[in-house]
Formats: structure tokens, C-alpha cells, sequence
């Protein structure tokens, strides 16, 4: 559950939510309500992830074969469509998550000046 | 389909777990289970847009949304059956006679000239008086053709062809058959190729060889593959069969299609072995030469040339291959798809009313989709995919009627009109009728769907109450001008059918069959062959029911005539250029068995056939051209031969004696593309003259019976029977389309 307060809290950008399942797929397997819980939990809580849209963008990286998905059973014991990420798919989140950090670091320089006058 | 449902069900199932883990995380957490339950799907939202986001990815998500709607419609097209029949009814009517039309037209104006650039392929004739004895009144002279293709620059090939019927005796039997002699580059002018063996070529002039039409060789050689090489008897004489043509050419002029191509060979006398000194021509255009520019050098070429007695009045006329093929058809059978198209207008504004009265009934439904989230887009495409499937099945109800007409159509005119022996509603035509009900359904469908969407979108105020009044209204308005005016013309047509029962033949068709003579050997004796003539016209009458029997060389609605013009002067008269007659020779019962009206004078009596002198009747046209203010009867006339001009110009030079006028008679072929004749009526003269005396092989009886032939069943065979009886061997009245003609 969020524990942060509303006006912490951010919405993904557009394009960044296919990042992130990938991301969150590199430490193995898991099921789609597993993979909202880890985005929100790894990024503190700031990030939300409107579990509606996840199903799209599974959908998506399942297409593309960068995921691929396996029926099994949960920690509770419920029956659950894990998804695992492949080889392409590594390959993509390595390429995609470096263009990310370039445009981060980008973006940080221009906007630094703004953060030292605040400061 | 495809695996769609269950892939959606799983996917269903995963949202559906992943919101029960939601919920226990939840509970979990100090949640009530219906707070934590509540709490999942808020998180979560619409799960059906998620589905639906997630189906997108897939793909082809319009095709399931398609099929859908195809389920929808028909379920929604089976729940109003009263309506649903009336809409799909209308619709196959209009649908229906559309496609007849195109069928029609596919087969007898399209195909036929079906050809390799058609629009460069050109008809020659000659028109102006006709002289002399011809096998077509346009035919160009074997010499002229020779000159027109030797010195001729606009053309690319030149070709000619006389069509004919004779005896052809194969393995399954003899039979009167047409035929059609062509000079050697023929099939090279028209561009068609051979279906099996080889086509006539430059090389066969003086060979005895023959190509068979497709239908030819599966009826008369069983289909024989070992067809090629095998030899069959036309006249008398033996040919090789050497070629096979295609299946989807038709010969110009023809009906029936079941023809044997023979090469022409005209020796020194400029006479073929059949006596035929002239030919129909047509000819392959150059690229880039025009009509105009070809005609005025080919009518050049045709005044220089050694034009002969029957050329010598004459000038060339040129007209393209399809005007040839489907002349006056043409205009007949556009004119009958127009009024097809009107009628199916009429449908569409017939099925655009039912629908506008039927979505009154379906706001609620409408209106309950939208406020489900149904965009407008999507209720369109719903409202759309219900027309057309209704469309559709219209289509494929007149599809199966046009198919039960079109073979109505072939059996009752196949023969009598070229090429309606072929028609046939064609896979293609099936796929435009298709593409044509899709046209309907979204033109029938415009009216309903926009009141609809009007209404969904809310925009449907009492300013539009008068609108949903206007357009029902007007849509009725637009259904009774177009019938008014379908009725205006089958009117006229009616009254041009009227009008032309009223014309004057001249002739009584009623009860007359005819059929088509001729010696199996064609080099018989006259002798012998004049006294089978008087023994067959003996036992035709002998038939029960016939009443009287008659010969005669030509006879009007026929193919095949030979036709003798010429000048004809009448002896103590002066003689002017231009008086020209038509002559048909007959024998004795011919006032009795044609029926023709008698004016002045007397009939033909057995008392002329061995009284040694020639008698004649002329008709009203004759006797006002030659003979004004004298009297017919008893005046002496004959063809008049200019200084120098010998029998082989002219022949029947003896003096006929006139004994009676008779009326006009109409002149025309029946269904043959003749060029437009102008002026005034025909002038004939009727000489009794025995056939065989005057060289005419073929001879046409006309037999009259008591009753109209085709009521009496046994007719045609008892006809059929006394002439196989005959010692004429193999003498057959049979041909395509002639066999026995009954004009009734």
C-alpha cells in the first residue's frame, strides 16, 4: 500500500513503464501484481503504477519477445502467469536504460542552475 | 476464432488473480475484505479498457470486432424475420437483375472481343448498290482484298472470311454445319491462338486442311485427343483437321459455335472452290493509325484496284471489330442495364426506408450501447456491418435467381442470338455483384445510420423532428420518380413491341417452318439433284398437316442467304444507271407457302415449270421503280449487261415474264450485326427457277403447316426423316440457329 502522502507520489512517464518491468524482471521471474509492488517499493513509493496499464505493456514486451510468460502457482498459493525476461529483452534494457541515464544527466545539467538558486 | 476467446479469457484470469492478491495484500495490511476488496479495483481501474488495451496489442482486433458485429447482426436480422425478408428480398430483386444484365453483357458484348488490342481491329466493307451474285452485301472482292493488303500501309494484317453452311460429315455422323473460310492470316490479324495443333497459316492456301472450333470438336469428335491429324468430309471432299481453337473465341457473325475454319484458295478465275468470288474483311490497325486515316487509304487503294462487275458502284466503309461483333446489340443491352440500375436505386431507397422505420424501434438499444461506452465510430461500424451482411444476403438470393434466369435466357435465345449459347454468370461477375451489394449496403444504410447517430450524439432536437419527417418523405419521393420513369420507358418499349407486330411483312409467318437443303456431295448432277428437290418438296407435302411446301434461295430473318443484285432492266424500257433489284428465286407453291400477299396477276402454277419460259412476280417497290403507269403484268425483264460484259459477269441472262405484284416484304437479318441499310424498300423480283439450273446448292424450304411448328412436336423430325429418306444421302435440314426456323 502507498504510505507516502499524494503530493509525493508521481506518475510514470510516458514510454518508462516497459523500462521498468524489464528492470524489475532482472532479478528473475515474477507475476504482474508482483511487478507493480516492486516498481512502487524500489522507487520508494514516489513512482505509481496504475496496475491497469501494466497489462498493456506486458503485453507489448510479450509481443516484441522480450518477456516471455509461464503459467504456475504464487507464494499464496494462487494461480499466477509469471514472467521471465529473455536474452533480447536483456539486451534491449541494457541499450534503453542508457539512452535513460544519458537523458537524466541531460536533463540534471540543464536544470542544476535552478536547484543551486532554491538551495 | 483464432484462439482470441481464450486468450481473453486468460487474460481475464490473470487480472482476476493479480486483484485477489490485491486484495490480500490488503487484508493484510488491517483492511476490512470489502474495504480491501474495493481498494484492489480502485487501484487497478477499468479492468475491461485493460482487457480491451491488451487485446489491441495483439493485432487484428478490428477483425474480431468485425466478426462480432457479423454475430450481432445476424442475430439482430433473424429477431425481426418479417423485416429482414423484405429488406433482403428488395434488395436481391435489385441485385438480382443487375447482375442478368452484366452477365449478359460480359458474355455477349465483352468476351467476344476479348482479343489483343480489339480497338485496333477494323471491319472493311463495301457499300453502294450490290451487283451480282454475293455471299454478304459488304463483301470485298478476293482481287480487292489482295490489292488492300499488298499496298495498304495502315494496316498491320488484312484478312477476309465468308461464313457458310455445308454438309460436314465426321465419325459421328453428317450434319449441315456452319463453316467459315478464311484467308490464311486470319486468326494471325485477330491474335488468337491455338488450342491444340496449329492454327491456318499462309503456307495452307491450297491445302485441304481445316481448324475446328472448341465446341466443334467436343460435340462432333467426342473431344478426341487424337483429334488433330484425323480427317473429316465437308462437300464431299476430305480435310485434315489441324488445329484446334480456344474456347473463348468467338467467330464474328456466328451463332452456335460449333464451326469449321477452312483457308480460302481463289484460283485464276478470282473464284474459290465454292464459287465465291468475295469476302467480309477486317483488319489490324498499326498502332497510332486513326480510322479516318486508314479509310481514306485503304478507299484509295480500293477505286485503283482492278475492281470487278459487282465493285464497281461501290466504296469502302470501315467500322470497328466491336461494332462488328455486337452492333445492334450494343445499345440494347446498356439500355436494359440502365433500366436494371434504376430498379436497383429503387431497392436501395425501398431498404433505406425500411431501415429509417426500423431504428425508430432501436434508440433505446442504441442509446443503452452508448452509455456503455460504445463510441459513435463503433455503433456506426455496427450499424454498417448489419446493412451489408443484409446487403449480402441479397446479393447471394439474386445471384442464384440471376443464375435460374441466365439459364432461362440461354435455353429459350441460345443459337438465335450470337453468343448466348455462352452466357453464363462468371465467378468474377459473382465478386462484382458482391462488391456492388457492399456499395448498396452502405448507400441504403447512409439515411438510417445518420438519424442514429444524430440521436446518440444528442444533437437529435425537435429541430430535427422535421427532418426524420423530411427524409422517409423524400426517400419515397425519389422511389416513385424512378419508377415513374422505369414505367415511362417499359412503356415505350412496349409500344415499339406493338408497333412492330403491326409492321407489314409482307409475308404471313404463321405456322411456316423452315429448313435449310443441301446435297451431302456438292458436285452432284444438277439432274439428279433437281429431281430430288421435286421428290423432297412431295414428301414434305405428303406430312399430315403440312399444307404447302415451297423453295426459295433466300428468305427473310436468315443467315446463310446467297443474295443475287443487279441491274435489272425491263425490256422496252430505258434502261438507267442505278435500277437495281434484289432477286430471290423460288419455286412453284411459293405465293401459297410464304404467305406474301398477291396484288395483281397470279401465283406460280405447275403449268410454268415446263412451259420453257421464265416467270417472275415483283413486288410493289419493283413495280413502282420500273414499271410506273404500265402494266406489270406481262412485261419482259432481265439483267441488263453493259457492252463487253459476258455470262460469267452476268449471269441469268434470259428475259423473265411478270405474272403477278405482290406486296413489300420486310428485309433484315435476324440477328446478324448488319450495317445500317437507309432508303427506301427493298425492289425484289421472285423468279421461279429451278435451283440447280441456276448453280445455288443451298435451298430453303418453307414448309407451312396447320398449326405453328413448335406445337407440333413431330415436325421437325418427320421433316428431319423424309429428308434423310431422299436420295440426296446425306441431306440434313440442320444448321445452327436455321434448322428450323419457325417464325410464329
Amino acid at each position: 500500500m502507498a504510505t507516502r502522502k499524494k503530493d509525493d507520489q508521481l506518475d510514470l512517464m510516458q514510454g518508462t513503464l516497459d523500462l521498468l518491468i524489464l528492470q524489475t524482471l532482472v532479478g528473475g521471474r515474477a507475476h504482474g501484481h508482483a511487478i507493480a509492488c516492486s516498481i512502487e517499493k524500489r522507487s520508494e513509493e514516489v513512482l505509481q503504477v496504475g496496475h491497469g496499464s501494466l497489462y498493456p505493456a506486458l503485453q507489448r514486451l510479450l509481443k516484441c519477445g522480450l518477456i516471455v510468460a509461464k503459467d504456475g502457482v504464487s507464494d499464496n498459493n494462487r494461480k499466477a502467469r509469471f514472467y521471465t525476461l529473455t536474452a533480447k529483452g536483456r539486451r534491449q534494457l541494457f541499450v534503453e536504460a542508457s539512452k535513460w541515464q544519458k537523458l537524466s544527466r541531460a536533463i540534471a545539467c540543464i536544470l542544476a542552475p535552478a536547484m543551486e538558486e532554491r538551495s | 476464432m483464432f484462439g482470441w476467446r481464450s486468450r481473453r479469457e486468460k487474460l481475464l484470469e490473470e487480472i482476476e488473480s493479480h486483484l485477489d492478491m490485491a486484495t490480500q495484500q490488503n487484508i493484510e495490511a488491517g483492511m476490512p475484505p470489502d474495504q480491501a476488496k474495493q481498494a484492489a479495483k480502485k487501484r487497478f481501474g477499468n479492468v475491461l479498457l485493460a482487457a480491451e488495451r491488451s487485446r489491441s496489442v495483439w493485432g487484428a482486433v478490428w477483425l474480431e470486432n468485425l466478426l462480432r458485429d457479423i454475430r450481432y447482426a445476424w442475430r439482430s436480422l433473424s429477431a425481426a424475420p418479417g423485416y429482414s425478408l423484405t429488406l433482403v428480398s428488395t434488395l436481391a430483386l435489385g441485385l438480382g437483375s443487375v447482375t442478368v444484365m452484366l452477365a449478359i453483357i460480359q458474355s455477349v458484348l465483352l468476351l467476344p472481343v476479348n482479343l489483343p488490342h480489339p480497338e485496333r481491329l477494323v471491319q472493311v466493307y463495301a457499300e453502294g448498290q450490290i451487283r451480282g451474285i454475293t455471299s454478304s452485301q459488304h463483301a470485298l472482292s478476293y482481287a480487292a482484298i489482295d490489292a488492300l493488303r499488298r499496298e495498304a500501309r495502315c494496316f498491320a494484317d488484312l484478312s477476309g472470311y465468308n461464313t457458310m453452311v455445308l454438309p460436314v460429315k465426321t465419325e459421328t455422323g453428317a450434319r449441315v454445319n456452319p463453316l467459315m473460310e478464311v484467308t490464311p492470316d486470319f486468326f494471325q490479324t485477330l491474335g488468337v491462338p491455338a488450342q491444340a495443333g496449329r492454327l491456318i497459316q499462309p503456307a495452307d492456301a491450297n491445302t485441304q486442311v481445316v481448324v475446328v472450333s472448341d465446341r466443334f470438336w467436343r460435340s462432333q469428335m467426342r473431344g478426341s485427343p487424337r483429334a488433330i491429324g484425323e480427317a473429316i468430309t465437308i462437300s464431299g471432299r476430305q480435310w485434315t483437321v489441324i488445329g484446334i481453337l480456344p474456347a473463348t473465341f468467338h467467330a464474328p457473325g456466328m451463332t452456335g459455335g460449333q464451326v469449321v475454319f477452312l483457308p480460302i484458295s481463289a484460283g485464276q478465275s478470282g473464284q474459290d472452290i465454292f464459287k465465291i468470288e468475295s469476302a467480309a474483311v477486317i483488319a489490324r490497325l498499326k498502332d497510332g493509325i486513326s480510322l479516318p486515316q486508314a479509310r481514306a487509304e485503304a478507299q484509295s487503294i480500293f477505286q485503283h484496284s482492278g475492281r470487278n462487275y459487282a465493285e464497281q458502284q461501290r466504296r469502302l466503309g470501315m467500322r470497328s471489330y466491336q461494332q462488328l461483333v455486337t452492333g445492334e446489340m450494343q445499345r440494347l443491352l446498356w439500355t436494359l442495364l440502365g433500366a436494371a440500375l434504376v430498379l436497383l436505386l429503387i431497392a436501395c431507397a425501398n431498404a433505406g426506408n425500411l431501415q429509417i422505420g426500423r431504428s425508430t424501434s432501436r434508440m433505446t438499444e442504441m442509446n443503452v450501447r452508448s452509455a456503455l461506452g460504445a463510441g459513435l465510430g463503433r455503433l456506426m461500424q455496427q450499424l454498417l456491418t448489419e446493412n451489408i451482411l443484409a446487403s449480402l444476403l441479397g446479393a447471394v438470393l439474386g445471384s442464384g435467381l440471376a443464375f435460374v434466369i441466365i439459364t432461362g435466357v440461354r435455353r429459350a435465345y441460345a443459337g438465335k442470338y450470337p453468343r448466348f449459347e455462352d452466357i453464363t454468370v462468371h465467378p468474377l461477375l459473382l465478386c462484382a455483384s458482391c462488391a456492388l451489394a457492399v456499395a448498396v449496403g452502405i448507400l441504403a444504410s447512409l439515411a438510417p445510420t445518420l438519424k442514429i447517430c444524430s440521436h446518440v450524439t444528442g444533437s437529435s432536437t425537435s429541430r430535427n423532428a422535421t427532418q426524420r419527417l423530411l427524409l422517409p418523405g423524400l426517400l419515397v419521393a425519389t422511389q416513385v420518380a424512378l419508377t415513374c420513369m422505369l414505367l415511362a420507358t417499359s412503356g415505350l418499349f412496349v409500344c415499339t413491341l406493338r408497333s412492330l407486330q403491326n409492321v407489314k411483312l409482307g409475308f404471313n409467318p404463321k405456322g411456316v417452318t423452315t429448313l435449310v437443303l443441301m446435297p451431302e456431295n456438292q458436285q452432284q448432277n444438277p439432274q439428279i439433284s433437281h429431281a430430288i428437290e421435286i421428290g423432297l418438296l412431295h414428301r414434305f407435302e405428303a406430312l399430315p398437316g403440312v399444307q404447302s411446301v415451297t423453295m426459295q434461295s433466300a428468305i427473310p430473318f436468315s443467315h446463310y442467304d446467297m443474295t443475287l443484285h443487279g441491274a435489272t432492266e425491263v425490256v422496252g424500257w430505258p434502261f438507267h444507271q442505278g435500277d437495281f433489284a434484289y432477286f430471290s428465286f423460288v419455286s412453284t407453291n411459293f405465293v401459297q407457302a410464304s404467305g406474301i400477299h398477291l396484288l395483281r396477276g397470279r401465283g406460280f402454277v405447275p403449268a410454268d415449270e415446263s412451259s420453257g419460259m421464265i416467270v417472275a412476280l415483283v413486288n410493289e417497290a419493283f413495280a413502282g421503280a420500273f414499271l410506273n403507269g404500265r402494266q406489270p403484268l406481262g412485261a419482259s425483264l432481265q439483267f441488263h449487261r453493259d457492252p463487253g460484259e459476258t455470262e460469267a459477269d452476268i449471269p441469268f441472262a434470259q428475259p423473265m415474264t411478270i405474272v403477278g405484284v405482290v406486296q413489300n416484304e420486310v428485309k433484315g437479318g435476324r440477328s446478324r450485326s448488319t450495317i445500317p441499310a437507309h432508303g427506301l424498300p427493298r425492289r425484289s423480283v421472285f423468279a421461279r427457277v429451278l435451283f440447280s439450273e441456276c448453280g445455288i446448292q443451298h435451298e430453303r424450304a418453307i414448309c407451312r403447316a396447320l398449326k405453328p411448328a413448335r406445337s407440333y412436336p413431330g415436325s421437325q423430325v418427320a421433316y428431319r426423316r423424309q429428308a434423310r429418306r431422299s436420295d440426296h444421302g446425306g441431306d440434313e435440314p440442320e444448321t445452327d440457329g436455321e434448322e428450323y426456323l419457325a417464325i410464329a
